[in-house]
């Protein structure tokens, strides 16, 4: 049986291996401007984030109630929320294209795309 | 059904419920959305040894439905039930095949198919497909999470069993 438990242990093992790696290659070497807000799968705004000169606010209404979107030069952030986790908030600023911010209750996105409109090459061909 | 079997479901209802509660209100672990430690699964895996597929899964089912009415968080229920819904499906088909000491292996594949699910249920109702992205992450987070609540149901049952 303790065969067996260790057989597992080496086999779940990997499997963390495999996802680190794959997260720490797909964290480097992003890049991006066009920060996209996106709401129930509709595009609500888009934002270059280049052309940003002063920072500043934006507050997106939902069903089940607000998000404020700090929107700086490069990079762009949720301040504030209303969502019982926060977790967007403590999602902290993105300024590349490697991970969305994502406000599940409320169903809000903020991820950042290349200026030409694609996500990348391998995460463009997703669920839509 | 005797009186015994639904005094014990409802008993496993009841903790499942109270523990998914509770587990609601503590801060999260990880800035990353959909990871948690998900507890609640201790109870479906001790009621789907003890009694079966039949009254595990209506023990989770009340669990999902309750846990979040009383934790205010209906907008999570999409996540949360396609999540336990498919987490059940791959425990049911493991269990049998698996020895009974490798509970922990059965919870691992399924906390693997309970975040693999919310991903997908995640990028749909976004419809933002980088989402997929955080996948590698939560599957670490499956493993770690899957792993302990397993050894939990484990150890439940050695003590509880008859």
């Amino acid at each position: 049986m303790l065969k067996s438990n260790i057989k597992w242990v080496l086999i779940f093992a990997l499997l963390c291996v495999l996802c680190i790696t794959l997260h720490i290659v797909h964290t480097k070497g992003k890049s991006g401007k066009l920060a996209v807000i996106k709401k129930d799968g509709e595009t609500v705004k888009t934002i270059d984030l280049s052309a940003v000169s002063e920072p500043y606010e934006i507050r997106i209404e939902s069903d089940n109630g607000y998000n404020i979107i700090y929107v700086e030069k490069g990079k762009i952030s949720i301040k504030d929320a209303d969502c019982p986790d926060r977790l967007c908030v403590k999602q902290g600023t993105i300024e590349n294209g490697a991970y969305p911010i994502v406000c599940l209750p409320h169903r809000v996105t903020v991820s950042i795309e290349k200026a030409d409109g694609e996500v990348d090459a391998v995460s463009g061909g997703g669920a839509e | 059904m005797n009186t015994k079997k639904l005094t014990r479901l409802s008993l496993l209802t009841a903790l499942a419920l109270i523990i998914f509660i509770v587990e609601a209100q503590l801060p999260p672990i990880a800035p990353i959305p959909g990871i948690k430690m998900g507890l609640a699964n201790i109870i479906t895996l001790v009621a789907l040894y003890m009694y079966g597929p039949k009254e595990a899964f209506t023990v989770l089912f009340l669990r999902i439905i309750l846990g979040n009415m009383f934790s205010g968080q209906v907008s999570a229920l999409m996540y949360s039930a396609a999540g336990g819904v498919f987490c059940f499906a791959v425990m049911c088909a493991l269990y049998k095949i698996l020895p009974r000491d490798l509970i922990w292996v059965v919870s691992v594949f399924g906390a693997i198919a309970h975040v693999t699910a919310q991903v997908f249920v995640a990028a749909l109702i976004t419809e933002t497909p980088a989402v997929f992205w955080y996948l590698p992450l939560l599957l670490v987070s499956a493993v770690i999470t899957g792993a302990f609540t397993g050894l939990c149901a484990y150890y439940c049952l050695k003590r509880w069993n008859k």
